[in-house]
């Protein structure tokens, strides 16, 4: 007995000083250079930077890959692996100056031989699959010399300087899904799938070098959690949390940065589904819906009204005067019912994905405002992907609400999808003066005339009322107050460059 | 010999009918595994050639079939959205689980043995009678409310630990360790709340029989008679009964690792349920459907093991 409780404490004792080293170690390392960011899914569709699609690993990878350009949080394309760039002007020739000394993470410097590589194998030279489907128009990338590449096109593209923030990866890593081999402020260290991402501050960064050491990104898949993990001190910052969190968070250690999610929001129609086939149905609906209310009820007021298919942060393009079509009027609602032959209304169902709780809030209001002018809505909600397969794919469906996201930051990846014979035109829209007015924007490269032509598209989307649009949403991000310099992009990015510990 | 070649063809027939169900459920659905990594920008050209890679392009039976052959020669696929084998991504995460399990096994066989002997002992007095009316309440509580209690409680309040903040095995195993505590208890309680009636009713009735009498009658104290005699056949109900809930526990930690955040196998059939990620999810329940069988036989031999009688009642 006796020696039992002498092993017991010696035991004991052993653990508290292997306990003490732990923690000891801990403080040795400057624990300020470290935060752990929540993000809400893994990077489960690879590494590759030519051939992942999901936002949330692009947002995360604008971190360690870089293009020749790169853009800034205006969503204006800035120089990055490029110094400068030339286009001839007949738009079918462009000239890349490359900085010189830039260092890959492996230590290599960028060559032109580098670039070469990217860009073909974007543009799918070699197996004649392109990773890139836009880039399937270069005619041909060549090296001029060792600081210039020159990329010929078969047909001019004003948007063809946007797919230049495409990564640029070292010709010689065989394997891209594996190892991680960019030129960004942040190198890859290490993934434990459905756990955690760690990165880590490149010191031969060409710019302005990043701030905090190192990054955990931790996956926290249960939304349910995300409060409790972030006060529990699990985690320093989350991004696109919803209202509900917001509030959960109020007296915390927490800031709330407010920016905008460049979505557009709209209750989309199936312009194939009797009755919203005809316009005058269409522009009902956008009568009786009140975008103010709806944000009220959804974000507290917080959101951009929008009313066509752009939201403000495409400045050149958004049209305010467009909210204005259709001011809320039950009245002019009901007599457009009339004469459509619905006077008395009828029902339909919006399908609503589940796991966005703002598009469910959205639809719940607008049920509410369907009721006014005597037509029975109902809601029903779709797990993520039988909305992408049934509704987005297929078309299956009356009615829906959504957020359309322009990925890349182009004016034609929000527009596209209204031609009528476009492959993800969910809508089911059809008009051919749209048509025309789009292929007149994309087979100009004058600046004006393009605005003008795109403008143009976003009028007829008002006036034929292809859905309903509703708003920009806004977007919350739960940071600690320790940190600061969050930085809003138009387009899917996280900068975590821009962070910064506050020193005290 | 016989009897066990029986069994093993009862747990081949079971998992081909659960891996088959698995595979139905998957075409009944709506969703399609290329079209979840593709993505709203999924191009129809590039959807197809994917399909055709993940060979979703070939007949349903045709599908199914070829995967059970692979499965025979020991290949459970790849998985879709990570491309990597199926076995190494569950590998990866088993270990958790399994110590989870353990950990939750242990609590409560530590918990119930010592309550319900003490109950036992003052069986119909005040303490038995609290104690039972507590039982009755965890009993009814279910583990993942359990789970956000405790998290609340001495996550939130007391700061005993730090909410969400599992620690990787590979990094730091006394802090794996020390995170799957809380998580255990809740998966635990309510089966050593089960356990506690099941045994405290046995050995009751045990301390009536005759046997114990005479152990009695030779001098022995209460406590000899309880752990020598008593105890030893009050146990063997309860043997069955954790056999199952071992196996309950796997199936039932899904939920409780939600609660607490550990990235075990729930998260990862969770997720690639909605991935319809299904190589995945076809191993991940077959697996589970392993462990019950197994659990099962294993009480079956155990049962005979400690209660002889049974030997001959089986075998013919």
């Amino acid at each position: 007995m006796k020696k039992a409780r002498v092993m017991f404490a010696v035991l004991l004792a052993t653990m508290t000083v292997a306990l003490g080293a732990c923690t000891g170690d801990k403080a040795a390392e400057t624990p300020a250079s470290h935060i752990t960011i929540g993000i809400p899914q893994d990077l489960d569709d690879g590494l590759d930077p030519h051939k992942v699609n999901a936002a949330g690993t692009r947002e995360i990878l604008f971190n360690v890959y870089e293009g020749l350009l790169k853009y800034n949080e205006n969503g204006e394309l800035i120089p990055a692996l490029a110094e400068k760039y030339e286009a001839d002007a007949d738009g079918l020739t462009y000239t890349f100056s490359l900085r010189q000394g830039v260092k890959f993470h492996d230590g290599s410097t960028v060559t032109a031989d580098d670039v070469v590589y990217s860009l073909n194998r974007l543009a799918g030279k070699e197996t004649g699959e392109p990773l890139e489907g836009a880039l399937a128009n270069i005619a041909s990338v060549e090296k001029t010399d060792d600081k210039t590449v020159t990329v010929k096109l078969t047909e001019p593209d004003a948007d063809f300087l946007s797919y230049m923030t495409d990564a640029i990866i070292p010709a010689s890593n065989a394997d891209p899904e594996t190892s991680v081999i960019g030129t960004g402020p942040y190198k890859f260290v290490s993934h434990t799938p459905q756990e955690s991402v760690e990165l880590e501050s490149f010191d031969d960064y060409w710019g302005e070098k990043a701030h905090i050491k190192n990054i955990t990104l931790k996956i926290i898949s249960n939304a349910d959690s995300i409060v409790m993990e972030l006060k529990g001190g699990s985690a320093d910052m989350f991004c696109r949390i919803t209202d509900t969190q917001v509030k959960e968070l109020e007296g915390s250690d927490f800031n709330i940065e407010k920016g905008t999610m460049n979505l557009v929001q709209a209750l989309y129609l199936n312009n194939k589904y009797e009755p919203f086939s005809d316009p005058k149905v269409r522009q009902a609906i956008c009568y009786a819906i009140d975008p103010q209310e709806i944000m009220d009820y959804v974000s507290g007021g917080d959101g951009t009204e929008i009313g066509s298919a752009m939201f403000p942060a495409f400045g050149k393009y958004y049209d305010e005067s467009l909210n204005d079509t259709y001011n809320t009027d039950i009245e002019k609602a009901k007599s457009l019912l009339k004469e459509a032959g619905y006077e008395n209304g009828f029902e339909f169902s919006i399908t609503v994905p589940s796991n966005y709780q703002p598009h469910v809030a959205t639809a719940e209001v607008i049920v509410e405002e369907m009721k006014k002018i005597g037509v029975t809505a109902k809601i029903n909600l779709v797990e993520w992907d039988t909305w992408l397969s049934e509704t987005y794919s297929e078309r299956n469906y009356e009615a829906t609400v959504i957020g359309v996201d322009a990925s890349p930051l182009t004016a034609r990846a929000l527009l596209d999808r209204y031609k009528s014979d476009a492959h993800n035109n969910f809508v089911n829209f059809s008009s051919p003066e749209y048509d025309a007015a789009l292929t007149a924007a994309l087979s100009t490269t004058d600046d004006a005339a393009q605005t003008a032509s795109y403008k143009q598209c976003l009028e007829i989307l008002s006036k034929e009322a292809a859905s309903a649009y509703i708003q920009d949403l806004p977007c919350y991000v739960a940071i600690n107050k320790k940190i600061t310099g969050y930085k809003f992009y138009p387009l899917y990015a996280q900068d975590f460059a821009s962070l910064s510990l506050v020193t005290e | 010999m016989k009897y066990y070649i029986k069994k093993i063809l009862y747990l081949l027939a079971t998992l081909i009918g659960v891996s088959f169900l698995v595979y139905a459920a998957f075409e009944i659905i709506p969703g399609d595994p290329a079209l979840s990594k593709l993505g709203t920008d999924a191009t129809p050209e590039a959807l197809a050639a994917l399909r055709h890679e993940m060979g979703l392009d070939r007949p349903f039976i045709v599908r199914y079939l070829s995967w059970l052959v692979e499965c025979f020669k020991g290949n459970f696929g790849i998985s879709l959205s990570y491309n990597r084998p199926v076995i190494a991504m569950i590998g990866d995460k088993l270990p958790i689980t399994i110590t989870l399990t353990v950990l939750s096994m242990v609590f409560t066989i530590l918990i119930s043995v010592p309550t319900a002997v003490l109950m036992a002992k003052y069986a119909k007095r005040t303490l038995d009678r609290t104690f039972y009316v507590a039982d009755q309440v965890f009993m009814a509580v279910p583990s993942f409310f359990l789970g956000i209690l405790l998290t609340y409680v001495f996550g939130m309040v007391l700061h005993w630990f730090k909410p969400g903040g599992y620690i990787s095995y590979s990094k730091d195993f006394p802090g794996f360790i020390a995170y799957l505590i809380m998580p255990s208890v809740a998966i635990a309680v309510p089966k050593c709340a089960m356990s506690v009636k099941l045994l405290r009713a046995s050995i009751l009735e045990e301390a009536d029989k005759e046997y114990v009498r005479t152990a009695y009658s030779r001098g022995n104290s209460t406590m000899q008679v309880m752990y020598r005699h008593v105890l030893k056949n009050a146990m063997i109900p309860l043997v069955t009964f954790w056999g199952m809930a071992v196996a309950d526990m796997i199936a039932g930690s899904i939920v409780v690792e939600q609660v607490f955040g550990i990235p075990g196998l729930g998260r990862i059939l969770l997720t690639s349920i909605s991935n319809r990620d299904y190589p995945v999810v076809e191993a991940v329940i077959v697996l589970i459907a392993f462990v019950v069988c197994v659990m099962s036989l294993i009480v079956d031999i155990l049962y005979k093991r400690i209660d002889p009688r049974m030997k001959r009642t089986d075998e013919d």
